[in-house]
This record gives C-alpha cells, sequence and structure tokens, in this order.
C-alpha cells in the first residue's frame, strides 16, 4: 500500500546533515508499522515527507501503484484528503466544533452531503466509543477522549493510510495502551496501511512491525523491543 | 558777545509799529511745525481735487471787534490761545503754568458731511513748572474737531479737546475758565481781566518778518488776575496768581530762513506788561524782532524791530538732550533801559520727543531792571513771566 | 519591574511588531485627530486673539453693536464721562473690491485717538522723500483719499485672486492704486503706506473719508475705550451700559475671542468626538491584540506564576505592555496631530472649513499641557485596553493552562451570550437623548452616541447568534468552517469586530446625517431660492450695497418682472449671544420661506405689532412660537413684534428673524438692500437679462446668478466643510480594518495548530487561505451589520438631538442605500483581504509542520 524507495533526505545547513539515505519501506493494507528511534533521528520528518509536507532529495514514494513524491502541493493536498489519515500528538480537535464536527471535516472537505456526512461521522464515533457525545463541545473531553475523537475523524473517510505521530505522547499510560489498542485495531479493521511514529517500546510493541530509525538507516527490531 | 550785539548797527524795519509775536510758534516748531506742514501739503492737494475755499489773508487795518475776536476764526489757517503765568499756594511755594489751544484749518474733507471729517483741528498743550519737580511736567490733547468733544467756537473764546477746555470773553471784562486734567497734574483755574485787550503790532496787525505777508491777528491780555486749583500730586491746593493770554491768528506766518526765536510775556510789578520776541536765522542772528510794552490801564508802546534786543547771559545744558540754552538773558531796549531775565529754575526744558518730536525750552522767568548805581550796577525784580526758546536743538543737529 | 520581568513583558511587543505596529498607529491616528482638532481652533483662536488684541491695542473696554454699525451719538456720550480716557471711534468696512470676490477689510480710524488706544493701528507713510520720523505719515492719514495697508494686505491685493469658480480674478492693487466699491460704484484709493504694527489682511483710512466714501456717514462700528486711571472695567461698564441705546453693549475685547470660540465651539466638540471615537477605536484594537496576545502566552504566564511570579505583577507586567504601545503611539500621535494641524493650515485654514475664522493666516504653535493631555489620553488607551486581558490572565489558575491543548481556544471570551448588559446599554442610550442641552452642547446626545456603541458591542455575540443561523451552512467546507468557528465562539467577533463597528457605526451614521443634511439642504435651497435671478453687490457685511436708484435701474431692465429685495443686517440681543441675523425682506414675493411652523399670515390681532417670523434656531433660544411676542433693537429702539411663523434656515447657526421690508424701512430709515430676487418675463431667458445687468452696472460690481448656480456654489460650500468630517472617517474605518488585521494576524499565530493540522487533512494552501479570509468577512460582516444598526441609532441620535440641540436645525431623513451598501460591502471584502493577508503566515511551511510542536 505504501512503499518508500531509496528515499533520501538532507537537513540544510552548514554542514548538510544527511538525515536518511536511500531508505526503504513497505507497509501493506491492514499493516500496522511503528517507527521508533531516538530524538531528532528523523522520525517526525520522515513521516512528513510521506504526507507530502516536506520535499525529499531522492527515491520515490508510492501509495498503492502511484508515485506521489512528484505531485505538486495542491494535489497532494488532494491526496491527503481522500487517501490519508492523521493522528497528533496534541490531537488537533477544534474547539469551536463539536464533535461529530470534528469526525465529519474530512468527509466536508470530501464534498459528501451533509446527511451521509453526520451518518458515517456518527457510526465513527460509535466504533471510538463516544457514540453518545457527538454534540458534545471538545472541552468537555479528557485527553484519551480527545485522541480517540482523533483516532475517528483519522479513519472517518476510508483512508488508504493512516500516519500517527505520537499518537499517545500527551496521554497516561493506561490511557495510552487504550487508545493505541484503539487506533491498531480500527486500522486494521479498515484495511489501511498504518505507521506510527513513537519513542514508546511498549506502544511500538503492539505493531505488527516496529522498526527503528538510526542514523545508518532502518532497522527491523520487531520482537526486540 | 551781549556787547557786540548791542553795538551793531541794525537796519530799520519798513515801518515803525511793533513786530508780532511767534509766540506759539515754540509749540509749532515741535507739534505744531508739523501740522503746518502737513496743512500745507494736504492744501496743496485739495487744491488739485476740488479747491475748497483758500486761506484768507491777514490784512493791516482790519479792525478787531471783541467778543466777537475772542472767538475762532475757523477760515485762517492756525489760530491759537496761550496762555502763560505764575502760581502761589498758601504755603507761598511759586510755581509757573502755560496752556495752550490751537486750531488749524487744514482744508480737508470741508465737502464731508462726516462729523468726523478733519477740516478743523483743535490741539492743546500744557505744562507746569515745579521747583520742588525740578523739571516740568507736561501733557497735550489733540483732535479733530467734533461737536461736543472738540470744538474752537466762534464768537466767543470756547475751546476744547477731549476734557481739556477753556472758555471765556463773552465780554470784555468776563473771566476765562480753563480746566486741564493730565496723568500727573490737573488745574482748574480762572483768570479775570482787568483792562481791555491789549494790541499787538499795528492795531492787532502783526508782522512777523520783513515782508508783510507773514503776519498776524495778534492780541494780548497781560495781568489776569488768576485763582483755582492745582493737583501735582495727592490733593489739589488753591492757588493764586497772574497770567498772561495770547490770541493769534494767521494763515501765513512762518518767514523764509527762521531757525528759531526768543519770546518773553512778562507782568511787570507796576502793572504793566512787556511782550518781545527776536526771530533768529541759521546763524543765530535776529533777522527780525519786535514788542509791546504796555502800562497798567492798558496803553501800549510798540516796539519796533531794533527797540528791543536779546543778550545771552548764561547758558544751561539739558542732561537729557544735550542742548545748550541761554537761560538768562539781558535785555535791552533802545531808549537805555537794562533788564536781566532769570529762570525759576534752570530746568524747564519740553522734551516731547516720545508724543511730538519737539524739544524747547519753555518756562517761568522773573524780570530784574539793571540800573547804574554808584557801587555797580543794581538789579531789582520788576515783573514775573515767560521765556520760550526754541531753534537749540536744529543747531545743535546742524 | 525589574530588568528581567522587563524582558519577558516589553519584549513581547517586539517579538509581535506587526500587531504591535497596528495597535500604534490606531492609538497615534485617534491622539493625532483629537490634537490637530485641538491645536488648529486653538491656533486659529489664538490668532484672532492676537488680532483682537492687536487691533483694540490698550483698550480696556470695546463699545460693539450690530455689524452694519450703530449711531454715532453714544461716542460723544462715552467720551466725555469722567470714566474714560480716550474714546476711539473705528468704522469697519468690508470693502468689496470690484472684480474679485475677497474683499478687504478697512478700518476708519481716528489718528488722533488711535495713538493713544490702538498704538498697532497707527499708519505710517511712505512719503516720497519723507523724513521717516513718521510724524508726517500722522497728517498723511487725514487725507480722505487715502490707505494704508498692512504688509498682507499689500501683497494679497497685489497679486491675482484664484475666485471660487476658479478664474484667476484681477489684481486690487496696481500702481499704489487700490480700486474698491461702494453700493454698486468702484473708486480709486491711492496707498499712502503701511501699518506697521498691524497684521493680517487690514487696510487703515480716516473714519471722516471712510464715512464718506462708503456712505456710512453717522455710523461707527466700534468704540474702543481707554479707561480713566483707576476705573475697573465692571465699574465702568456698570456706569456707561444705562447710556447706551439697544443692541449695543460694552465688553472686554478678549470677549471677542470668546464669541468667535462660542461660535465654533458646536462644530469643534463635534470634530473632538470623532477624534474620540478613533481614540476608542484604537483602544479596542489593543484589547484585541492584547486579549490575543495574552492568551497565546497563557502557558509563559502559567509557567512564570508557577515559578514564583505573583498576580499583582504579571497584571502589572501586561498594564505596562498597554502603557508602552499607548505612550509610544501618543508620542507618534502627539507628533502626527501638529503634522496634521500644519497640513490643514495650508490645505483648509484654521477654520477645518467652517467658515468661522475666514482670513486667518494662524501660525501653528506647540501647546507642552494640551500635547501631554493627548499623549496621557494615548496611554490611557493603552492601558485601558489592556486592562481586561490582563485581569483574565493572571486569574488563570497556572495548573490549567500548563495543560496541553489549551492552547486554541484560551483567551477567547466564553460562554453563552449575556444580552442583559447590552439592553440596560441600549435603554441608557434612549434615557440619555431626553436630556436637554448643557451650556448649549448635547451632552446627552454624546452619551447616547456612546451607549449605542457600547451596547451594540455588547450584543454583537447575540447578534452573531441571532443572524449566523440565517446564513445557512449547507455549502463548501471553508464556509462551514468557519461559519462553525464564528458561531461557536462568538467573543472573537468581538474582539475583532469591535473596532469594526465603532468605526462603521461613526462612518455610517456621519454619511447619513450627512445626506440627511445634504438632502434637506438642497431642498431647503429651492424653497428660498424661487425667483428666476439674483443680484448682489456683496455679500451682506461687505462695502456693496443696492439703494432705490440701483434698484430702479435694476426694475427698468427689459424683461425683469418685478423686483423683491432683502435687507441683511447682523443685531446683537445681548451681551452674551453672538450676532443674530434679521432679514428684511416682503413676505410674499420672489423669496421663498421654509415654513416648518405657523404661517405666512400675520396672526390675527397680534397686539397691532407688525408680523415676524423667526428661523428655527431662534425659536429654540428665545422660546418663540406663533403669536408670542419677539424684540428686537432696530433703529436704536427696541421694536417689538409678533411671532407669525418658524422657518428652517441652515444658513444662520445663531438665530436670524424676518420681517417685512416696508416695516424694518418705517423703524429704520435704511433703504439700502443687499440682494434683490427677479422675476423675469415669461420666454425672456434669465441669462440675457443677468447680462444685460452686466452691461448696465459692470459686471466688476455686481454678482448676478441663477438660482441653480446659487444652489450649486452652496452646496460645495456643504461639502467643503464636511470634507475634514469625510477625513476623520475614512480614518476611523481605516483604524477598524486594523482591527480585523491585528486580530487575524494574532489568530493565525494562535491557531497555528488548526491550520497545520487541516493542512494535513488535505487542505490545500489556497483553502486555508480561503478559509481565513472567509472568517475575515464573516467577522468583519457582523461588525459591519452591528455598525450599520448601531449607525443607524447613532445618526438618528445626530439628527433629532445632536443636530438640533448643537445648531437649532431639524432635517429630514435621508439614508443613503445604495452608498451604504457599497461601503458595507467594500468593507467585507477588505476585512477579507486584510485578514487573508494578516492569515498567510498560517499557510508558511514553517506553521504547517507546527502541528508537531506543541511547546
Amino acid at each position: 500500500m505504501l512503499e518508500l524507495r531509496q528515499l533520501c533526505k538532507t537537513l540544510p545547513g552548514t554542514p548538510p546533515r544527511v538525515l536518511f539515505d536511500c531508505l526503504s519501506l513497505r507497509v501493506e493494507a491492514g499493516e500496522c508499522v511503528a517507527i521508533v528511534g531516538e530524538s531528532g533521528v528523523g522520525k517526525s520528518t520522515l513521516l512528513n515527507c510521506i504526507a507530502g509536507l516536506e520535499p525529499i532529495d531522492g527515491g520515490e514514494i508510492l501509495v498503492g501503484p502511484s508515485r506521489i513524491d512528484r505531485l505538486d502541493d495542491d494535489a497532494m493536498a488532494r491526496l491527503r484528503r481522500s487517501h490519508f489519515g492523521f493522528v497528533f500528538q496534541a490531537f488537533h480537535i477544534l474547539p469551536h466544533l463539536d464533535l461529530l464536527q470534528n469526525v465529519a471535516l474530512p468527509l466536508w472537505l470530501l464534498g459528501e452531503s451533509e446527511a451521509a456526512a453526520v451518518e458515517r461521522a456518527r457510526a465513527m464515533l460509535a466504533r471510538v466509543g463516544l457514540g453518545g457525545r457527538a454534540g458534545d463541545p471538545p472541552q468537555q473531553l479528557s485527553g484519551g477522549e480527545l485522541q480517540r475523537v482523533a483516532i475517528a475523524r483519522a479513519l472517518v473517510h476510508r483512508p488508504h493510510l493512516v500516519l500517527a505521530d505520537e499518537p499517545t505522547g500527551n496521554l497516561d499510560p493506561g490511557r495510552a495502551a487504550d487508545v493505541l489498542d484503539l487506533l491498531l485495531g480500527q486500522i486494521r479493521d479498515s484495511r489501511a496501511a498504518g505507521v506510527l511514529v513513537t519513542h514508546s517500546r511498549a506502544a511500538a510493541a503492539r505493531a505488527d512491525r516496529v522498526l527503528e530509525l538510526r542514523a545508518d538507516g532502518i532497522h527491523d527490531i520487531t520482537g526486540r523491543a | 558777545m551781549s556787547q557786540q550785539g548791542f553795538a551793531a548797527p541794525r537796519p530799520e524795519a519798513p515801518g515803525t509799529l511793533p513786530a508780532p509775536s511767534w509766540r506759539g510758534f515754540g509749540w509749532i516748531n515741535g507739534l505744531a511745525r508739523v501740522i503746518l506742514l502737513a496743512a500745507a501739503l494736504m492744501a496743496g492737494v485739495a487744491r488739485a481735487q476740488d479747491d475748497p475755499a483758500p486761506y484768507p489773508p491777514v490784512l493791516a487795518g482790519t479792525p478787531l471787534v471783541f467778543p466777537r475776536d475772542f472767538g475762532a476764526h475757523p477760515d485762517y489757517r492756525t489760530e491759537w490761545w496761550y496762555i502763560t503765568g505764575w502760581l502761589r499756594d498758601a504755603a507761598g511755594v511759586e510755581r509757573g503754568f502755560q496752556l495752550t489751544f490751537f486750531r488749524v484749518r487744514t482744508r480737508i474733507g470741508e465737502d464731508n458731511p462726516s462729523r468726523f471729517a478733519p477740516s478743523q483741528l483743535v490741539l492743546a498743550h500744557a505744562a507746569v513748572a515745579d521747583p520742588a519737580t525740578g523739571r516740568l511736567r507736561h501733557a497735550e490733547r489733540s483732535g479733530r474737531s467734533y461737536p461736543g468733544l472738540v470744538e474752537a467756537q466762534e464768537g466767543r473764546t470756547a475751546v476744547q479737546v477731549d476734557g481739556w477746555s477753556l472758555t471765556g470773553g463773552e465780554t470784555v471784562d468776563a473771566p476765562y475758565h480753563s480746566r486741564i486734567e493730565a496723568e500727573d497734574f490737573a488745574f482748574e483755574l480762572s483768570f479775570t481781566p482787568d483792562r481791555a485787550p491789549v494790541l499787538n503790532g499795528r492795531a492787532g496787525f502783526s508782522q512777523k518778518a520783513p515782508d508783510a505777508i507773514n503776519a498776524s491777528y495778534y492780541y494780548s491780555r497781560p495781568q489776569l488776575a488768576v485763582s483755582g486749583s492745582l493737583r501735582l500730586e495727592g490733593a489739589a491746593v488753591e492757588v493764586k496768581g497772574h497770567a498772561w493770554l495770547d490770541h493769534e491768528w494767521s494763515s501765513e506766518i512762518l518767514p523764509a530762513g527762521a531757525r528759531g526765536w526768543d519770546w518773553i510775556g512778562i507782568n511787570l510789578h507796576d502793572g504793566g506788561g512787556l511782550m518781545g520776541f527776536q526771530m533768529r536765522n541759521g546763524e543765530g542772528r535776529a533777522i527780525w524782532g519786535a514788542g509791546t510794552l504796555s502800562d497798567a490801564r492798558g496803553e501800549a508802546t510798540a516796539l519796533g524791530p531794533d527797540a528791543l534786543r536779546f543778550i545771552p547771559l548764561r547758558r544751561w545744558r539739558s542732561p537729557r538732550t544735550g542742548i545748550e540754552y541761554p537761560v538768562e538773558w539781558t535785555l535791552a531796549l533802545a531808549d537805555g533801559r537794562r533788564f536781566r531775565l532769570q529762570p525759576l529754575m534752570d530746568d524747564q526744558e519740553l522734551d516731547s520727543r516720545a508724543s511730538t518730536g519737539a524739544i524747547y525750552w519753555e518756562g517761568a522767568v522773573r524780570l530784574f531792571s539793571i540800573e547804574d548805581g554808584e557801587a555797580g550796577p543794581r538789579e531789582r525784580e520788576v515783573g514775573q513771566g515767560y521765556l520760550e526758546m526754541t531753534g537749540y536743538a536744529e543747531r545743535l543737529r546742524m | 519591574m525589574n530588568a528581567s520581568l522587563r524582558r519577558v513583558f516589553l519584549a513581547s511587543l517586539l517579538r509581535r511588531r506587526l500587531a504591535t505596529a497596528l495597535s500604534l498607529l490606531a492609538i497615534a491616528l485617534g491622539v493625532a485627530l483629537g490634537l490637530a482638532v485641538q491645536l488648529i481652533h486653538a491656533a486659529a483662536l489664538d490668532e484672532f486673539g492676537r488680532g483682537v488684541r492687536l487691533l483694540a491695542g490698550e483698550a480696556d473696554l470695546q463699545l460693539v453693536g450690530p455689524r452694519d454699525g450703530f449711531d454715532e451719538a453714544v461716542f460723544v456720550r462715552l467720551a466725555l464721562r469722567p470714566e474714560v480716557a480716550v474714546a476711539s471711534p473705528v468704522l469697519e468696512i468690508e470693502a468689496r473690491l470690484p472684480g474679485r470676490d475677497d474683499s478687504l477689510r478697512i478700518l476708519g480710524v481716528d489718528l488722533f485717538r488711535v495713538l493713544r488706544v490702538q498704538p498697532g493701528l497707527v499708519p505710517l507713510a511712505e512719503a516720497a522723500g519723507g523724513d521717516g520720523d513718521g510724524s508726517e505719515a500722522r497728517f498723511a492719514a487725514l487725507r480722505p483719499d487715502r490707505i494704508f495697508l498692512t504688509d498682507d494686505a499689500r501683497a494679497r491685493l497685489s497679486a491675482p485672486h484664484r475666485g471660487s469658480d476658479g478664474a484667476l480674478q484681477p489684481p486690487a492693487l496696481e500702481a499704489r492704486t487700490l480700486r474698491v466699491q461702494s453700493g454698486v460704484t468702484g473708486f480709486s484709493l491711492e496707498l499712502a503706506g503701511r501699518v506697521p504694527g498691524a497684521a493680517g489682511v487690514l487696510g487703515v483710512m480716516d473714519i471722516g473719508a471712510a464715512q464718506q466714501h462708503f456712505a456710512r456717514i453717522g455710523v461707527l462700528s466700534r468704540v474702543d475705550l481707554k479707561l480713566a486711571e483707576g476705573v475697573s472695567t465692571q465699574d465702568a461698564i456698570a456706569a456707561l451700559s444705562p447710556l447706551l441705546p439697544p443692541g449695543l453693549a460694552l465688553r472686554a475685547p478678549e470677549a471677542a475671542a470668546g464669541e468667535v470660540g462660542t461660535l465654533s465651539r458646536a462644530y469643534r466638540v463635534n470634530l473632538t468626538m470623532l477624534a474620540a471615537i478613533a481614540l476608542l477605536t484604537g483602544a479596542f484594537l489593543v484589547f484585541s491584540t492584547q486579549l490575543l496576545s495574552v492568551a497565546r502566552r497563557r502557558r509563559e504566564f502559567a509557567l512564570l506564576r508557577a515559578l514564583g511570579l505573583e498576580r499583582r505583577q504579571l497584571m502589572q507586567g501586561l498594564l505596562a505592555e498597554g502603557a508602552v504601545v499607548g505612550l509610544v503611539g501618543g508620542v507618534f500621535g502627539v507628533a502626527l496631530g501638529h503634522a496634521l494641524a500644519a497640513g490643514a493650515f495650508r490645505l483648509v485654514g484654521g477654520d477645518l472649513g467652517a467658515g468661522f475664522f475666514r482670513g486667518l493666516a494662524p501660525a501653528l504653535q506647540f501647546d507642552a499641557g494640551l500635547s501631554l493631555g493627548y499623549l496621557l489620553l494615548g496611554v490611557l488607551a493603552g492601558v485601558a485596553g489592556t486592562w481586561l486581558p490582563a485581569r483574565a490572565a493572571s486569574q488563570v489558575p497556572p495548573a490549567r493552562a500548563l495543560r496541553a491543548g489549551e492552547g486554541e481556544r484560551a483567551g477567547l471570551p466564553q460562554g453563552p451570550a449575556r444580552s442583559r448588559p447590552a439592553v440596560a446599554m441600549l435603554g441608557l442610550a434612549a434615557l440619555a437623548c431626553t436630556l436637554p442641552p448643557l451650556g448649549g452642547i448635547p451632552v446627552g446626545g454624546y452619551a447616547a452616541v456612546v451607549g449605542v456603541l457600547a451596547g451594540t458591542v455588547l450584543a454583537l455575540p447575540a447578534l452573531a447568534r441571532a443572524v449566523l443561523p440565517l446564513l445557512g451552512r449547507r455549502r463548501g467546507v471553508t464556509w462551514r468552517l468557519a461559519h462553525a468557528r464564528l458561531a461557536a465562539t462568538p467573543g472573537q467577533a468581538v474582539v475583532a469586530g469591535a473596532g469594526v463597528i465603532a468605526s462603521v457605526a461613526l462612518a455610517v451614521s456621519m454619511a447619513i446625517m450627512v445626506s440627511s443634511f445634504r438632502v434637506s439642504v438642497d431642498e431647503w435651497l429651492t424653497q428660498v431660492l424661487p425667483a428666476d435671478l439674483y443680484v448682489r453687490a456683496s455679500s451682506s457685511s461687505g462695502s456693496g450695497y443696492l439703494d432705490p436708484q440701483a434698484l430702479a435701474r435694476i426694475a427698468a431692465v427689459e424683461g425683469v418682472v418685478s423686483v423683491d429685495t432683502t435687507r441683511l443686517i447682523n443685531l446683537r440681543l445681548s451681551d452674551a449671544e453672538p450676532l443674530f441675523s434679521v432679514l428684511a425682506r416682503p413676505a410674499h414675493g420672489n423669496w421663498g420661506l421654509p415654513l416648518v411652523s405657523g404661517a405666512m399670515t400675520p396672526v390675527a390681532g397680534g397686539e397691532g405689532l407688525p408680523p415676524v417670523w423667526v428661523s428655527e434656531a431662534a425659536a429654540d433660544r428665545h422660546r418663540l412660537q406663533r403669536g408670542s411676542r419677539f424684540e428686537l433693537p432696530l433703529g436704536g429702539r427696541l421694536q417689538a413684534f409678533t411671532v407669525a411663523g418658524v422657518w428652517r434656515d441652515y444658513a444662520r447657526q445663531h438665530g436670524a428673524a424676518l420681517i417685512e421690508s416696508r416695516d424694518y424701512l418705517r423703524l429704520t430709515g435704511d433703504d439700502r438692500v443687499n440682494d434683490a430676487a427677479l422675476q423675469v418675463a415669461p420666454g425672456t431667458p434669465p441669462a440675457a437679462v443677468a447680462e444685460a445687468l452686466r452691461a448696465r452696472f459692470g459686471a466688476e460690481h455686481i454678482t448676478v446668478a441663477l438660482p441653480g448656480e446659487i444652489r450649486a456654489l452652496s452646496l460645495e460650500i456643504f461639502d467643503r466643510s464636511f470634507l475634514i468630517t469625510y477625513l476623520m472617517e475614512a480614518v476611523a474605518v481605516l483604524i477598524g480594518l486594523f482591527g480585523i488585521a491585528t486580530t487575524f494576524a494574532a489568530l493565525a499565530t494562535t491557531r497555528q495548530g488548526e491550520f497545520g493540522m487541516l493542512r494535513h487533512l488535505g487542505f490545500t494552501r489556497a483553502e486555508v487561505g480561503r478559509l481565513i479570509a472567509v472568517e475575515g468577512a464573516l467577522t468583519a460582516g457582523l461588525g459591519v451589520l452591528a455598525g450599520l444598526l448601531a449607525g443607524g441609532a447613532i445618526a438618528w441620535v445626530l439628527i433629532e438631538i445632536i443636530n438640533r440641540q448643537s445648531f437649532h436645525w431639524s432635517m429630514e431623513l435621508a439614508v443613503p442605500w445604495a452608498a451604504l451598501g457599497v461601503f458595507a460591502a467594500t468593507l467585507v471584502v477588505l476585512a477579507a483581504l486584510v485578514a487573508r493577508i494578516a492569515g498567510r503566515h498560517a499557510m508558511q511551511r514553517s506553521a504547517v509542520l507546527a502541528v508537531k510542536a506543541d511547546w
């Protein structure tokens, strides 16, 4: 579903810092890959490169059969809205929208009719266990609940690829496990490919594969975590 | 110097009648001279435009008629009523005073129905010589004639400018009243005559220069009894004294070449009066002079151009202006009588540069007769009056 | 505050340079406008007062009366009084200059009295070969055909004059010959010299000559009195006033300046109010930016609080920020105010185009007290704008603020919109409208304006709640998002829109008021100018006039059917009041009278008194209505009239009365007239008659105008006098737009996470920009809507309360719908643009990546 071929990225500066060189990676539909690594090694940058938010210096990125690394800004945005889902460390639930609206946001963006959007968003909220709170404002929610909303938003439009950057970074360990289970379960259920950046080995362990990003490249450490 | 002047032979003036007085011209030299100049200037313009009536000439043989001629003669170019005298208060302090009202016909705006038309101007000047002050207090008022406020009426003496006035002369015996209210002095005085007016010159025709065109109508009223009040500072004091009034009107009065003049008007202790003047040219020499000597009844003797001579005796330099004035004179009459003029105080200079620009000397004087006795000349005070000296500033400037 | 704290707070201003700069600019503009109005007025008044003092010289008192002068008999009466040392009569002539539409003020003076009372007016001759000691000049000044001019006058008169129609008019002074006009005849005066002690455009000549030349025999305009030593002015006024005929008054020369001050006071207060609203808008702006800045720094503050910063210190620090913005803005404002005033002098003159100080050339002066006062106002605006945000920030529990996810919503007013304070405020405004004016100033009206503004700002959230559902949400995602955001946080609308409301309300109310005024004036002009042709020799106070001979010559022109005349004189009804106008004209004829009450027919009975029709201002001031008795000092006596009607008069703010020509002639014997209205025979073109009249009198001696021309000229003057108001409106609107800009610039920074998230979700760069623009448009739209509503209400207050009480004139409401529509739409579009530009930061790469950077 997602394939990185010979990806190169160098951070500008004096001297320029090579972040990754000829990095290759493949994630299948329904598979969740966790990427761990030390701070500053380039985990988030990798995620941003995949999302098309940061340019790459070499290599290819494919989603399904299509190369996306040559798409322009707007085409990339359109691609993201239909095929990508995102979960952030800081939730980024819009405070001025209620939960349902927050979840419906990607559907709105895809131009779905209001009725269909509401129906799907409601169903999605139910799937993350917040079915009864569709009309609530986000202010009343706890961090874990907010991240559930975020997960619902990331999956409501059935994306092919879900990118999650430290999704449990702002949560206490108990909540983190629940949320992570939910996220991974939902990704698998919707047959999407998932890439999870985290530096929590515990979190990473729940993924199908765990890769460690190091200065010398990416290494599969599944099971060793 | 006096000897020289006295000895010098003098040409006879035409005619033997007493020459007119220039007095008042002292002031004209200051403020009024300018008016005359301007009036002449304006007269020229006025003539060119709509030719108002000309100034009537002063002619010999025109009889003066009183009380009519006590009043104003608005057709003539200039006219003045001039009073000088000595005052004595209850404490015996003696002071001199002087009061003049001028009338000038400008020949401007005579066709203008506006009451503000400046066809006639009235100007007044007053001064008090107080030895305690050491110098003169003086003030002036001037204005265009305006009914009820600034006037020189005909038929009797009635001149006023703003609050200042001189009235009287309803009859030949009628007293005059004057009222002056200045910033640092004031007086309200009555002047009572005891005789008919003394006509100067040829029955009131007073020649001013060798050319008879320079002449005025001129009479004097010597020995006026004065009473009234004088205020210098604080309260007014009652005063008594004697005064001399001149009234003169003319159209062409200034002789050419005149630089200045010296004039006296003395009330003699014997009840008579002495008026005399000399007019000086640029070199300080007398070019004309005349006088009138009258007795206690008013009988006048005219003194011709050579009948009276002024000889400077002592000079005083003004600390303010640096001008030197001969404040003491010897007077020599052709009949051999000699007199000495001595000022009440030296500093009776009038410095009105701030207002009219005029600087001259005008003050109270005593007249002493000089009689040759066995032990040298003997002096006796024979009268009190006023001396006026003009034209010294100009000479200084030259 | 110690150095490190100073770094924490004040340095923050430097970090958000744009917002700080805009707040600063807004305060600077508010301060500058207010200060400029005061400076201009002070300079003009000062110049006027200086002129008066110069001309009055050492006078202790001045006898003043009707502008056309009074019988000189009173002069001698005063001059002879012991209280008076010198009385100096003056005849003032506003000499018409043939062929030019400016005039020369000529003072006819008595040289001998001027010397003692008004040395500034003493003329100095420039006689050829003069000895230069000045004495000659004094007597040249008596000559009837001579005039002495100030250097200003000489320069002005020797130069061509740009007429009101733009054409160049010839010099009035050529080869030392000045052409002036009396009646319908021109004549020459010879330039004799200067008036070295006086300034301004002024001529001096002999009073007797002036009376003769200008046919004012027996008339004086003024008598300046120098009092005798030791006499106080109060004693003198008490002793002398009984001697005065009705309509004359004694007053200190300084009072003239005060009178002019009174004349222009209402206008000035109006302008100051506009400036105050600009400053208020500036304070709103500080409020917006500080609120957002505080929101953005919540965590910073929480951290500082957690580290031991006292609540009071935090508050002080934030207030210091506001004060610094206010201070710097104030300093700029003071400088700008002086620059504006200097520019205004050059462009519109010292009267701000209102015509109160014609002919003055005031110099700008630095007024330390005034400048300091306005500087403090700037600081006050800064501190006041910061107060609420600072208080809110200091009251936030540090623990909560430190939590993640607080950033996006922090600081924005939340919670249900409460409408009670808004309703109370609007109620108070309505109550304030019922208050009577205080000293001629409509205090209640101004209070109502403030109340309406405050009430509207408070009602904005409720308005947003009420309006947003009507807008619908079934549109694109950007619309839905913007809509949802505004609906959920109407407080943000208040923050961003408050400035918009104030400025839009101001602009809209002024637009409605000016439009109503203009429409009413236009209508009024049509009513008062029903004739075919109008003839005048000069404006009312000028030396040109029409006498019976001239009128006969006019009537004899072929095609003239009837001639009706107007005599306009200005009287003094009491010491305290400005000049009062009396128009003598046939009540029925070629002049129209726009009655608002009463009738053209005299009151039956009416005690046998002649009828008078009074203007609204006169009716207000003197409490007159049909049937009332009204006395006017005419011909040196008080003459009683019966009021027959009240008419609308936009020309004379301080009251006017109309009486029948024949009554005026009977009471005063004055047979000269100012204007003649002609009826032209049907079929004869009025323009042909106008040509014939010009040929008969000389085109340079009379002005012949068609009603259309007078109307056009009047409206042009009208528009010019409102020029400054337009300028201030524009500035206020600009400041309102700044509000949008700063709010959105700040929001873009605060909402970096949000915009970054949206970009992740698939928003294109353009869509984010559109979202910001739509939000800006919606916010501005709400602000504009509220501003329109408030503006409408304020317009009503302006028309019915403030104008009525300040100027005593009524007008019909005329709303310029189309212009307002265009204005509102433009503003919304501009706001969208401004928001979009301000928010460009949100579309940058770094912003996109900001989702990660969560502190």
